[in-house]
């Protein structure tokens, strides 16, 4: 095995990522562990919000990874804007209008360029999210080597004409849970090739809940939020559900977040702590000390943070209409789900009045994450495939 | 003292009519001078439409000529909407009243509750000077107090806390029994009453569910009251009332005017005033339950609880009501509220070695839920008619715009520009009407085949309201796939 040199495309190997980055980086790295050759094809970017250029163009050695970083374009968006409000109406968009926006967006022509002459030179080509624009060029240069990581979450976006074109067209997907496939079928997306392959978590950093409570100040019982604050991440409904939680139960539900964006403003009754953005250890801790990991956000394609969770030990509490994170939570019996302001509300009421009866929750959290969640039987998997397909 | 009342008043089916009523004949009897202004004709002296410029300015010619004017303030008197237009016109008049008007106090019985609109900010400035111009500004608790100053940064010591019920008088002499034989009553049974317009924030329905679990055939709850104002939402909780009433045979519903006498003779005739509202600033109806001696259940909201009396009880969620009405009739509540409904029981934990039971404790969660939400949004959960919407298929009907795909021709040209003219304004309102659209879908896959309807419901149904009725879950675990 090992036989071939591998290119992994992900729209960012920087800090200030998302979960299918490093994801991505995490799957190179454990192939090149087993001696494939393994190159990471990126952009100079390291700030997904931003994608501004900070790191320097050209190759570099990383570790057993050769790294090949392009000039990321296209920084101003309000095109890609105004077509997404669009695409949010529910607007059905003509394919070349579909086109215009995923070109209004983040592009990376260098890449386009290297990719052109180079595709053939791969035996494989590893790239994801399904949203990122590099997978339509390589539907286009190179279907026949590229296989898909789609992280593919139920939003508007994914009904865009152009997602199935290049979802069908690549030579594979690999799906990493079962809901993910049940929404790409249901959508229409699933071509050829497919493969249940998984994703993983690292084994959780070393642990020190009373450290982490003395560098942050965390007193007392709380509960967890790790990642970005955005809309997207459900984290201004939190902030709702917090509100109407901490009024009901007429005492303040304590919630320790971080990550990056804003945490806004907050109304008298929350009782919010922002540590910002910490080392991945101080994560660790922070969840392993919480009477809970909330987890608001619906649109989840995996939720790493969720089963790092697990296996500290910690129960989950999350949102009902993340398909996948419910599907962690039912399999694993390790969380609670919530559908709305009220079952909020009970679960808080729960962890606050009764924290040893969710907390018992976790025991079968950290097997489950073991069983089926390592990166050993992640990259067997995902080296049979390779194997099979390519 | 030369006195302008201006407020409703009689004959008017308002409650600040009638809370201005017995102002105004307590002030008469102690030999005040005492005039009458309200915002439509009445019995009172004059009147003159609030809501407009011109009406205030007529009201405020007129307050000159009084030693002091006392103004009842309650926002639907004088604002017709709290729109930035309607509003700046409401605020513009009653800044004309108070510079103008001379010495004006002003018994404030509600403000507007706050919103989270782009001009909020601006709006508590406005309020916030209003509030600073008349001689006098008056709540009647220090709850009401302490929101105002929280709210409009006023300084306390220009609010006054005033008595609610110090001008109140009895309508009716009669004794309790005869009260009951009035209203065919046995004599030996518990009653419970809710009296007020009907209307979601009054939370009769909250009554009617805490009552379901209390056992006794001698217990009785009666709601007497009536829609002031049409809306279809009045309507939607009046029809639920209704449904509700036909689950219990203990429970009654008068629906109609009562006078002043019936009020009180309905006061009489009961054992506890239950007032389980959802928002309020303070009660005319503890008030008179007070005159009467009559013990009130009554939420944690506005200034209730410190209005009530000391025999009363104030409670903040279903199961304290409950546990409430249950001590004050001395009746045994049922298991209801003890088992899955409420508490975590047994129901929670594994037989095997005491690990929790995740899907026990769902349903735990999930029941629970379903009570907090009948507690503080009834609506939400009534059957509906269902829609012939294509459930399974939830986006295939989205409100979709022009593609506007390129054309040739002054017509596409056109199309085009006026398309870029209004995308701003259209395309929001179409994600909301999407957004809309969504949330319905969510409700009918809530109700199709899966909510009874309230005759198929038995009054056990209504005790326990389960949240799977809401939504389909799956019962079971789903298996990995390998």
């Amino acid at each position: 095995m090992a036989n071939g040199r591998i290119a992994v495309v992900s729209a960012t190997a920087g800090s200030n990522v998302g979960g299918a980055e490093v994801m991505l980086r995490d799957v190179a790295g454990g192939l090149a562990e087993r001696g494939w050759e393994v190159e990471i094809l990126t952009t100079a970017a390291e700030d997904i919000y931003t994608w501004e250029n900070v790191a320097p163009t050209g190759v570099s050695h990383e570790e057993a990874l050769t790294v090949r970083r392009f000039e990321a374009v296209g920084l101003s968006q309000p095109v890609r804007d105004q077509l997404s409000m669009r695409i949010l109406a529910g607007e059905k968009l003509t394919m070349s209008e579909q086109y215009r926006w995923a070109n209004a967006g983040m592009r990376v022509p260098g890449l386009y360029d290297y990719l052109a002459e180079n595709a053939g030179s791969y035996r494989a080509i590893i790239c994801g999210p399904y949203m990122f624009w590099a997978g339509l060029i390589l539907a286009d240069l190179a279907p026949e080597r590229t296989i898909l990581f789609p992280c593919l979450h139920d939003e508007p976006f994914a009904r865009l004409g152009l997602y199935r074109y290049q979802m069908t067209a690549v030579r594979g997907l690999w799906f990493q849970t079962d809901p993910e496939f049940d929404l790409a079928r249901s959508l229409g997306l699933i071509g050829d090739r497919y493969a249940f392959v998984g994703s993983a978590v690292s084994n959780p950093a070393s642990v020190d809940v009373a450290s982490f409570r003395r560098r942050y100040r965390v007193d007392g019982d709380y509960i967890f939020f790790a990642g970005r604050r955005e809309w997207g991440k459900g984290w201004p409904q939190l902030m709702s559900d917090l509100t109407f939680a901490s009024e009901v139960l007429g005492r303040t539900v304590p919630l320790v977040t971080c990550g990056v964006g804003e945490i806004g403003p907050l109304g008298d009754k929350l009782g919010v702590r922002d540590i910002g953005v910490v080392p991945d250890a101080d994560r660790a801790s922070g969840q392993a000390g919480a009477l809970a990991y909330i987890q608001p956000s619906a649109m989840e394609s995996f939720s790493r943070t969720v089963l790092e969770a697990f296996q500290l030990g910690t129960p989950v509490v999350a949102n009902w209409h993340s398909g996948v994170v419910r599907w962690h939570c039912e399999r694993s019996g390790a969380g609670l789900t919530y559908a709305n302001r009220y079952e909020f509300t009970e679960c808080m009421r729960l962890l606050l009045d009764n924290p040893e009866s969710i907390r018992g929750l976790a025991s079968g959290g950290a097997a489950y994450v073991e069983e089926q969640f390592t990166w050993p039987a992640v990259i067997d998997r995902v080296e049979a495939s390779l194997e099979e397909w390519m | 003292m030369k006195t302008l009342l201006i407020t409703p008043f009689p004959p008017a089916r308002d409650g600040l009519a009638t809370y201005a009523s017995q102002v105004y004949s307590k002030w008469r009897s102690e030999g005040h001078d005492v005039e009458v202004l309200s915002p439509e004709p009445s019995a009172g002296k004059s009147s003159a439409d609030l809501k407009t410029l011109s009406g205030m300015w007529q009201a405020a010619r007129r307050a000159r000529r009084f030693e002091r004017v006392v103004v009842q303030f309650h926002p639907e008197t004088f604002f017709y909407a709290m729109d930035p237009v309607h509003f700046l016109q409401g605020w513009a008049g009653l800044m004309l009243l108070f510079l103008l008007g001379g010495n004006v106090e002003v018994v404030v019985h509600e403000t507007p509750h706050r919103s989270s609109g782009r001009f909020d900010d601006a709006r508590s400035a406005l309020w916030r000077v209003l509030w600073r111009q008349p001689k006098r500004v008056c709540v009647h608790s220090e709850a009401e107090r302490a929101a105002m100053v929280a709210e409009y940064a006023l300084d306390s010591g220009r609010i006054y806390v005033i008595d609610h019920g110090e001008t109140f008088q009895r309508r009716s002499a009669v004794t309790r029994d005869e009260a009951r034989f009035s209203f065919g009553i046995e004599a030996d049974s518990f009653v419970f009453l809710c009296a007020g317009f009907i209307q979601p924030h009054k939370g009769f329905d909250r009554a009617i569910r805490a009552f379901a679990n209390l056992e006794g055939k001698h217990l009785r709850l009666v709601i007497i009251g009536e829609m002031r104002v049409w809306t279809a939402e009045h309507q939607e909780y009046l029809d639920l009332l209704r449904g509700l009433v036909e689950l219990d045979p203990r429970v009654t519903l008068h629906e109609g005017y009562a006078s002043d006498e019936t009020f009180d003779r309905w006061i009489i005739a009961c054992d506890a005033v239950v007032l389980p509202y959802r928002h309020i600033w303070s009660s005319g109806v503890a008030e008179r339950a007070a005159l009467y001696d009559r013990p009130v259940i009554a939420t944690d909201v506005g200034g209730l609880a410190e209005q009530v009396r000391s025999s009363s009880r104030v409670v903040r969620d279903a199961e304290t009501l409950v546990a409430a009405m249950s001590e004050l009739s001395a009746s045994k509540a049922r298991k209801a509220t003890g088992n899955s409904s409420f508490t975590e029981g047994a129901a929670g934990r594994r037989a095997r070695g005491g690990v929790p039971d995740r899907a026990a404790l769902q349903r735990l969660v999930a029941g629970r839920a379903a009570v907090l939400h009948d507690w503080y949004d009834p609506l939400a959960r009534m059957e509906r008619p269902i829609l012939d919407v294509p459930v399974s298929d939830p986006l295939a009907g989205h409100l979709a715009l022009p593609s506007g795909q390129g054309g040739v021709g002054p017509k596409a040209i056109a199309q085009q520009v006026v398309r870029r003219l209004i995308d701003w304004r259209v395309v929001p309102i179409a994600i909301y009407v999407n957004a809309l659209r969504d949330q319905l879908l969510g409700d009918t896959r809530s109700v199709v085949g899966e909510v009874p309807t309230n005759a198929q419901r038995s009054p056990e149904a209504v005790r326990k309201p389960s949240a799977p009725q809401r939504r389909r879950r799956p019962s079971s675990e789903s298996e990995p796939r390998s």
